[in-house]
């Protein structure tokens, strides 16, 4: 598989030939680009069907082991349990 | 220029790449775009538990914080059941209602939180959608 990094200097090399006041914004168009691209190369492969309904149940599990995880951070906010 | 809509075009074609999931049935659609809205409301978890633990202007209230984690547990077990083939959408979208009526101003006002909530609010239109 291509670098990511490869490919975004290559782009910027013929963006930056065409328009030379793109220059001046070479890092955060390489940074931009760099992310786009290593995000294509991750998802390009699309999951098959059977990987999508299994991976349902995992995520869900995943958002409440966040939760369950979490501790608040005692900013006083949170109401105090009532006195029975 | 050229440069400029090299970037524009990739950025426009992610969204339009996510949804278009060939050799996909209805079923699998429906649980691709449920899956999708899952993985946006761990992040949306994700970023409020990481700005409650913040101090400063960025801090997240405990109270915003289990308003979250309250929406995105309900949320999430209707997502999964929309995704399994039972059930609508519509505790999600009445969850996610009443999470926004309950947000005080301070969290309505964070960056950081108003743009995962931002992506949350576009899934779930999105799902509307389709």
């Amino acid at each position: 598989m291509a670098d990511p990094n490869q490919i975004a200097d290559l782009a910027e090399r013929l963006a930056e030939s065409a328009v030379p006041g793109l220059a001046a914004f070479h890092p955060l168009i390489a940074l931009i680009s760099t992310a786009i691209i290593s995000h294509f190369q991750a998802t390009k492969t699309f999951p098959t069907e059977a990987e999508i309904v299994a991976a349902l149940p995992v995520d869900y599990q995943k958002v409440l082991s966040g939760w369950s995880a979490w501790t608040p951070s005692g900013d006083g906010t949170l109401s105090p349990p009532k006195a029975p | 220029m050229k440069r400029l809509l090299f970037v524009l075009c990739l950025s426009l074609a992610a969204p339009s790449c996510t949804n278009a999931q060939p050799n996909l049935t209805p079923v699998g659609q429906k649980a691709f775009n449920a899956d999708q809205l899952l993985k946006d409301i761990d992040a949306l978890g994700q970023t409020a538990r990481n700005l409650n633990a913040t101090t400063g202007t960025l801090h997240l209230s405990d109270r915003d914080t289990a308003y979250i984690r309250d929406f995105s547990i309900s949320a999430s077990a209707g997502i999964l059941a929309y995704g399994q083939g039972a059930g609508t959408l519509a505790i999600v979208v009445t969850s996610y209602h009443n999470l926004q009526g309950q947000l005080s101003a301070d969290a309505k006002a964070n960056d950081k939180l108003r743009f995962v909530l931002g992506v949350v609010d576009a899934a779930i239109a999105q799902i509307k959608v389709n």
